[in-house]
């Protein structure tokens, strides 16, 4: 029990440990970095001006600490406009959770098919090739993408759009990048596990392919689990773009938003809210599923 | 097939794409045009709404992509290249350890938001912010795989037997160790490139520089706006991207295997 409970506090440790320094970086880029050459003007004046003068160019009122506090509180102040930045981000998860639900759902299905559909025969080295680099593909190609292809099929999106067709546009260009992480990964795993001496003892001993295939698909999970927040990031950075390009609200639009208005504190939350996701299921696989060591 | 002709006929294979981009953008006239004229013999892609050729703008923009991508690559690989030399010369496991706390910190929010950020809150800084977020951001990429790549020559037998006859550490590292584990280099520097052409285009998409900019991210910039009475420069906007990625895959799987001709022939 103990020991459960030793590595469980260290899980969370590391996890508080890491959310704190990526504030500590985001709060650094977002909110230190504008003031830099304000900053440099006021060593350049400090020994001539008074520094009094110089304290508020530097945006005192932005202190690391309160900012710290807000992170832990979950309160970031208000946008641009004046409206809370809790309530924003709120709204915008409330708008993007069912398409990441879908794109969740349907990355898992494909994982169970290709556990079940992965030919046990060497592959030509260029289909892993183009796996890899299709894992690299610029985010805003599949969107684009999407739209030419509706365009050519007849879907005329720009002129008479309706939400459904929209939708089934942004869960499709959502699910292309991450799609193709998960069915890359499961691919690799399981073309390796087939050639495992204990499949192939199986195999000889007249076990059926299903079987054997149900058997492989445990360890095609937990082989697969870390690769988990890899895809959650591929999905929200595919969001980021799908949405923009639809013109659907969501996550991805607000972050945009942010990014094109420059928005402090709409930002910092969004970078935050999007390390917090990722860390939560780091530490989950690591403390659930793995039960393994910290690295 | 002998060694000299594998490796002429692979830098050849690599060079001619960007040599006849290179002459598309010699032959690139920018003077005489009319606005939007449809494609013809003299504009094959037409022109666009600055009376500028468009396969010229085209190739240019791919060229000049392709430049600053290999020099925000060259960049970011210092980095994890210099850790890379610290742990092979110390090997001490807190460098490993260190390097993983800082992947883990930096892996926490996604490449493309680390560098969205860093473009949106210091406008004023140009691409230099830009360049050192990117390096931050693809640090863990490359520097895991190069460690990765130098433990795992740590213990291969020609390192083990090195050691067992009194070898230095630093003549393993020099003479073992970094040859080999060079070769891992070429597909990190490539996964990187296709993440810096992708960097391009965002900042593009999200309108970061200037309309009148000759860069692939200007060009998907404009044509985004454009989409609705020009679509073709849409197309043409993403076949330049795919053409990009082609191009990656094809010098990332077949080059090497062309240049390695000789290693086959020295097995046969």
């Amino acid at each position: 029990m103990w020991p459960i409970l030793a590595s469980l506090a260290r899980y969370v440790f590391f996890a508080l440990l890491t959310l704190w320094a990526v504030h500590a970086v985001a709060f650094t880029l977002i909110t230190l970095l504008p003031e830099a050459f304000v900053v440099a003007q006021g060593f350049f004046t400090l020994f001539r001006v008074d520094p009094l003068l110089v304290t508020p160019m530097l945006g005192a009122d932005r202190a690391y600490t309160s900012s710290l506090q807000g992170m832990m509180t979950f309160e970031f102040g208000s946008t641009l406009d004046g409206v809370p930045v809790v309530t924003e981000i709120e709204r915008a998860i409330y708008q993007s959770a069912p398409r990441v639900f879908a794109v969740v759902l349907i990355c898992t299905f494909l994982v169970i098919a290709t556990a079940f559909f992965t030919p046990a025969v060497t592959g030509h080295p260029m289909i892993g090739g183009t796996f890899e680099i299709l894992v690299t593909f610029p985010p805003f190609f599949w969107p684009i993408a999407a739209t030419a292809i509706a365009n050519v099929a007849g879907i005329s999106i720009f002129l008479s759009r309706s939400a459904w067709q929209v939708e089934f546009l942004i869960l499709i260009s959502t699910l292309i990048a991450p799609a193709i992480l998960t069915c890359f990964q499961s691919w690799r795993i399981m073309r390796r596990l087939l050639g495992e001496p204990f499949v192939v003892t199986i195999r000889a001993k007249g076990v059926s392919e299903f079987r054997l295939r149900t058997a492989l698909l445990h360890h095609l999970v937990l082989e697969l689990s870390p690769a988990a927040e890899r895809v959650l990031a591929s999905v929200i950075t595919s969001l980021m773009f799908t949405e923009v390009f639809f013109g659907a609200p969501g996550f991805g639009s607000l972050f945009m938003r942010s990014v094109e208005r420059n928005d402090e504190n709409l930002l910092m939350c969004a970078v935050l809210l999007i390390a917090k996701m990722i860390i939560c299921i780091r530490f989950f696989i690591k403390a659930v599923l793995r039960g393994g060591s910290w690295r | 097939m002998n060694s000299g002709r594998g490796r002429f006929i692979a830098i050849g294979l690599a060079l001619i794409p960007l040599a006849l981009l290179w002459c598309l953008a010699y032959l690139y006239d920018s003077t005489g045009h009319q606005v939007w004229m449809p494609s013809s013999a003299t504009n094959p892609l037409g022109t666009d709404e600055f009376g500028r050729d468009t396969l010229g703008v085209l190739a240019i923009s791919i060229l000049n992509s392709i430049s600053i991508s290999v020099v925000y690559v060259s960049g970011a690989l210092v980095l994890p290249v210099s850790v890379a030399i610290l742990h092979g010369l110390v090997n001490s496991r807190w460098v490993n350890e260190c390097v993983v706390v800082v992947a883990q910190v930096i892996d926490s929010v996604p490449i493309f938001f680390w560098v969205l950020a860093a473009a949106a809150s210091v406008p004023w800084s140009g691409g230099s912010i830009v360049a050192v977020f990117f390096a931050i951001a693809v640090f863990p990429i490359a520097c895991l795989a190069l460690l990765g790549e130098i433990d795992r020559l740590e213990v291969k037998q020609f390192v083990l037997a090195s050691r067992a006859l009194g070898c230095t550490r630093l003549h393993i590292f020099v003479r073992h160790i970094v040859p080999n584990s060079l070769d891992v280099l070429y597909p990190i520097g490539l996964q990187l490139f296709g993440i810096a052409i992708a960097m391009e285009g965002i900042l593009g998409v999200v309108g970061f520089g200037s309309r009148a900019d000759l860069d692939l991210g200007s060009f998907l910039f404009r044509s985004k706006e454009l989409i609705a009475t020009h679509p073709n420069l849409m197309i043409f906007s993403l076949g330049s991207f795919f053409l990009c990625y082609v191009y990656i895959i094809i010098i990332k799987v077949a080059l090497p295997k062309i240049w390695s001709q000789e290693f086959e022939k020295l097995n046969n």
